[in-house]
């Protein structure tokens, strides 16, 4: 527990513009990430985990939305006050990120090794010769064979989970100490998806890197997880170790999460649903934002937002039944 | 259970939302665009300037005067006269009736023959699909511009009074401009085809027609308005060259390009500017506001396009 | 790749027959004839031609001759040149060319720099003005534009010549020739350049936007790329791979827009000799001239797709 927390987010308030003027997509988030630690960030589509990562990484595109408010230290430093150029040389080196759609993630008109070895020159000095020796070592790295032929073929000519494998070789390139990985199975084969997992967990143990994990699946979270933070409406509602949340789920959110997941030796009559539909975050009212699909709903509920509360070691909820139960 | 009126007036809201037509959330969109605000404006008034401005006028459209030729613009005669004394402004307006004439009716024929054929081609496939745009491959092949003079030149051989020429350029330039349309709808309609609820027609059963009136039609009607709307301007301008070269609309019937004829002149060109700059504004300014229109309709329209 | 070629290149000739069909047609519309009304012929000459165009056949029989002719490169005979048409097109079509390549070149050159900096500076006070200045330019009557410049350059301020290819009467050699004629190339130059700009300025405006917005290039950049590198190498790149299609369409639209600027210029090119064949009903000129055009077209969207099969590695491969 003394290692230092590599990231650091507090108060982040990330805003998109939309018709009906700016939507809270990162509500608030504060979190924190430490040397070799695996964070996953769960949460149904639209909860604002990609947004969380995009902001880290200083990509939001500024013609839709905005960092409007909060921090986010990496290894101290504020990043959102950082100049654009100064971040800019820590991208891509000292934190690096993969994206949830391989296939369109690369670009079509570069060769692979083009897109390898172009991030180790910019930030490396390295020459284009041993830029091309790293990045034959690295694909070997990530698990593909015939390195000469992969580097100078084009990304249509590989399939999805190559493509992956490559993307994860450009990510540790510059050995970064922090990789945010979005959703980087999800759009990959089930029997692919497990070997991206086993790839990353053996490179993060192996390059002692930490890593904020983003996904909607619960599976992925229970495989790799050390920490789990719960996302709803740009919110986290529940954040937890990974056992513990698992056992002892505290927000009727994660409950609900944990419950819809199939597990195998207790197949049910029914898989278990949450009722009714994530809020459009542009009607929002100061409430708990879950209120509407909320079982256990109370007045309070729907009046006035439950501040975090923790609950036992490092296992914080933002939910108005434990507020009470400590009260009464 | 308690009921708090929060959470109903937060759904009354996002009900009212839905409920907004699809129309209704274009027109909103369109609202939004002041440029293109500004050119339906601008074009509103070349219209009124053209239809109702001539019964402003103190003068009659040949107002024919021998004693006041070639006068520079003055407050009687806002913009001179010209050779044959007849009031500029005046003439302006007449030639912008046959100007706005021509590009409309130009628009509503290659629409027509352009939404008939492209429909055709794409719903039918096969044969209809191959000649049909075996033919337009062909047209665009043939660069508009010597086309439309080839053409222009055999109306002249065939010696059509010059009152009748006016349609004959009209359909002249359907003939040119269809084929990009037809090729606009096809591609339009061969994806449609590929979506659930065309196929979905096809198991209902429905005949051929209703499938294409009621079902195909209106989802590339927002298409053929904005593609329409800009053909209006390609259509003025391509008017305008053809008078100008004196094979499009002839004199006495005035056009905006056939006034600008009078640049041919020497003297009237270095001296008497008056005579051929102002057709000259009138033709950029109203095309540039249809296409500021037809460029706001499509963002409006195509909700993607949104952003851009 | 090769079987490829040679598939376009049939599919090719269906077109090309077609069109001159079209052609053809059109011209058989108008009564009469060349040979008719050109009074300085004499009646053998008149026989003659008569025999060589077959006037007295039908015209179907007249279209397979006429064909027949083409094919063996003979378009047939200028009346006001009193030469066959190829020469006179080969007579005149280098400098129509030297203005179209000139203007071609200019244009491309500003249309990709507007297009990409008014995109990754959307909305911004330069995109916006862009934006007006594309829509200007578009709404702008070339032969309109040509006058006024004429008309306030070169007339009233005198800043060039209004008019020609060189300077009446000059007899100059060597540079001073070179440089005389490339001041009498820059207005119709620049008319032609206005002619193109407008579309192509905001085809790339909008390639780059859809561009920017896709996943590799947001990789790039978290890549910590400069965004220098992002925009030129990673976006222009895909921005530009579908106009090399479009680069192909613009060579024979600039020689029909040449009809208008040399006719508004003086400059003696095919575009001014085509104008003036209308004037006296020089038919094989016209026809010659129209198919001429027809031919560079298809030469060129042949080229276009064989060029994009070069330089995109998705088609290439396949």
């Amino acid at each position: 527990m003394a290692k230092e927390p590599i990231l650091q987010i507090n108060q982040l308030l990330t805003q998109f513009y939309s018709d009906g003027g700016k939507v809270n997509a990162v509500n608030n988030v504060s979190l924190e990430i430490r040397e070799g630690q695996t964070v996953c960030l769960v949460g149904e589509s639209g909860c604002g985990k990609s947004a969380t990562a995009m902001s880290v990484m200083g990509l939001i595109d500024p013609s839709s939305g905005q960092v409007s408010n909060g921090e986010v230290l990496f290894e101290g430093q504020d990043l959102l006050k950082m100049k654009k150029g100064d971040l800019r040389r820590l991208r891509g080196k000292d934190f690096a990120m993969i994206f949830q759609e391989p296939m369109s993630s690369l670009n079509p008109v570069l060769t692979i090794g083009e897109q390898i070895t172009e991030s180790i020159i910019e930030h490396e000095l390295l020459s284009k010769k041993e830029a091309k020796q790293r990045g034959l070592e690295l694909i070997n790295l990530v698990g593909i064979g015939r390195g000469e032929e992969i580097f100078s073929s084009y990304p249509h000519q590989l399939s999805g989970g190559m493509l992956q494998r490559i993307m994860i070789a450009i990510a540790i390139s510059c050995n970064p100490r922090l990789l945010i990985a979005d959703e980087p199975t999800t759009a990959l084969d089930v029997t692919i998806q497990a070997q991206i997992l086993d790839l990353l967990r053996n490179l993060k143990e192996e390059r002692n890197m930490s890593m904020l994990l983003i996904t909607h699946d619960l599976g992925v979270v229970a495989e790799v997880a050390d920490y789990v933070i719960v996302m709803y409406a740009g919110k986290i509602i529940e954040q937890g170790p990974v056992v513990e949340l698992f056992k002892n789920p505290k927000h009727p959110y994660t409950k609900g999460l944990l419950a819809a997941k199939p597990v195998i030796n207790q197949r049910r009559e029914k898989l278990y649903t949450i009722p009714g539909q994530v809020p459009n975050l542009i009607d929002l009212q100061p409430s708990c934002y879950f209120s509407e699909r909320c079982e256990h709903c109370m007045s309070i509920c729907t009046t006035k937002q439950p501040p975090m509360k923790q609950i036992r070691d490092s296992h914080d909820v933002a939910c108005w039944l434990y507020e009470e139960e400590v009260s009464v | 259970m308690e009921n708090p009126p929060i959470t109903i007036a937060s759904k009354s809201k996002a009900e009212k939302r839905k409920k907004s037509s699809l129309w209704g959330q274009v027109l909103q969109r369109f609202l939004k665009k002041k440029i293109a605000l500004v050119g339906l404006g601008f074009l509103l008034f070349i219209f009124l300037f053209s239809l109702i401005g001539p019964f402003f006028s103190p003068y009659a459209t040949e107002g024919v005067n021998p004693t006041q030729i070639n006068l520079p613009p003055s407050s009687e005669h806002w913009l001179g006269t010209d050779k044959l004394g007849r009031d500029v402004l005046t003439r302006l307006m007449f030639a912008g009736r046959i100007s706005l004439t021509v590009g409309v009716g130009a628009m509503v024929l290659s629409v027509t023959f352009g939404a008939l054929l492209g429909i055709l081609a794409g719903y039918y496939k096969g044969i209809i699909d191959q000649i049909v745009m075996r033919i337009a491959d062909i047209l665009m092949t043939l660069p508009s511009l010597p086309l439309l003079f080839i053409m222009a030149a055999v109306m002249s051989e065939w010696k059509v009074p010059t009152e009748q020429r006016l349609y004959i350029v009209m359909l002249m330039l359907s003939l040119v401009g269809w084929p990009g349309l037809a090729r606009l709808v096809r591609s339009q309609v061969l994806s449609l085809r590929e979506r659930q609820f065309i196929q979905a027609t096809d198991a209902l059963g429905l005949r051929d027609h209703r499938k294409l009136l009621n079902h195909l039609l209106p989802n590339i009607v927002p298409l053929l308005i904005v593609s329409g709307t800009l053909s209006i301007g390609g259509a003025i301008l391509s008017e305008s060259v053809l008078s100008y070269f004196g094979l499009g609309v002839v004199p006495p019937t005035a056009s905006w390009g056939n006034m600008i004829n009078a640049a041919n002149s020497l003297i009237d060109f270095q001296k008497r500017p008056w005579l051929w700059i102002p057709p000259g504004i009138a033709i950029f300014l109203t095309v540039i506001s249809i296409n500021l229109l037809g460029d706001g309709l499509r963002d409006a329209i195509d909700p993607n396009m949104k952003r851009r | 790749m090769r079987n490829y070629v040679l598939k376009r290149l049939l599919y090719l000739i269906p077109t090309l027959i077609g069109a001159s069909m079209l052609i053809f047609f059109l011209y058989s519309l108008v009564p009469g004839n060349f040979v008719d009304s050109d009074p300085n012929l004499t009646t053998e000459r008149k026989a003659e031609l008569y025999a060589l165009y077959g006037f007295d056949q039908p015209d179907i029989e007249r279209y397979f001759i006429w064909i027949g002719n083409l094919l063996q490169g003979d378009l047939g005979y200028s009346l006001q040149f009193q030469r066959p048409v190829t020469e006179v097109l080969g007579n005149y079509i280098w400098s129509s060319f030297f203005v179209a390549l000139a203007s071609l070149i200019l244009t491309w050159l500003i249309a990709v720099i507007i297009g990409v900096v008014s995109a990754t500076k959307q909305y911004s006070f330069f995109d916006s003005f862009i934006t007006i200045i594309v829509f200007a330019a578009m709404a702008t009557p070339s032969f309109f534009l040509g006058l006024i410049l004429i008309k306030f350059l070169a007339v009233d301020l005198g800043w060039f010549p209004a008019g020609g290819m060189i300077t009446t009467g000059s007899n100059l050699t060597g540079w001073d020739y070179v440089k005389d004629v490339a001041e009498h190339m820059i207005l119709p130059v620049l008319v032609l350049t206005m002619l193109g700009i407008g579309g192509l300025t905001r085809y790339f405006r909008t390639n780059m936007l859809e561009v920017i917005k896709q996943d590799f290039v947001r990789t790039a950049r978290a890549k910590g790329l400069k965004e220098r590198v992002v925009i030129y190498k990673h976006a222009l790149r895909n921005a530009l791979l579908p106009a090399i299609t479009l680069f192909a369409f613009e060579l024979p639209a600039l020689f029909s827009g040449a009809i208008i600027t040399e006719q508004i210029f003086n400059w003696p090119g095919i575009g001014a000799i085509y104008m003036q064949a209308f004037t006296v009903r020089d038919y094989p000129l016209l026809m010659g001239f129209t198919m001429f055009i027809a031919l560079l077209t298809v030469i060129s969207n042949l080229l276009a797709d064989l060029l994009y099969g070069v330089a995109d590695p998705r088609v290439r491969l396949k």
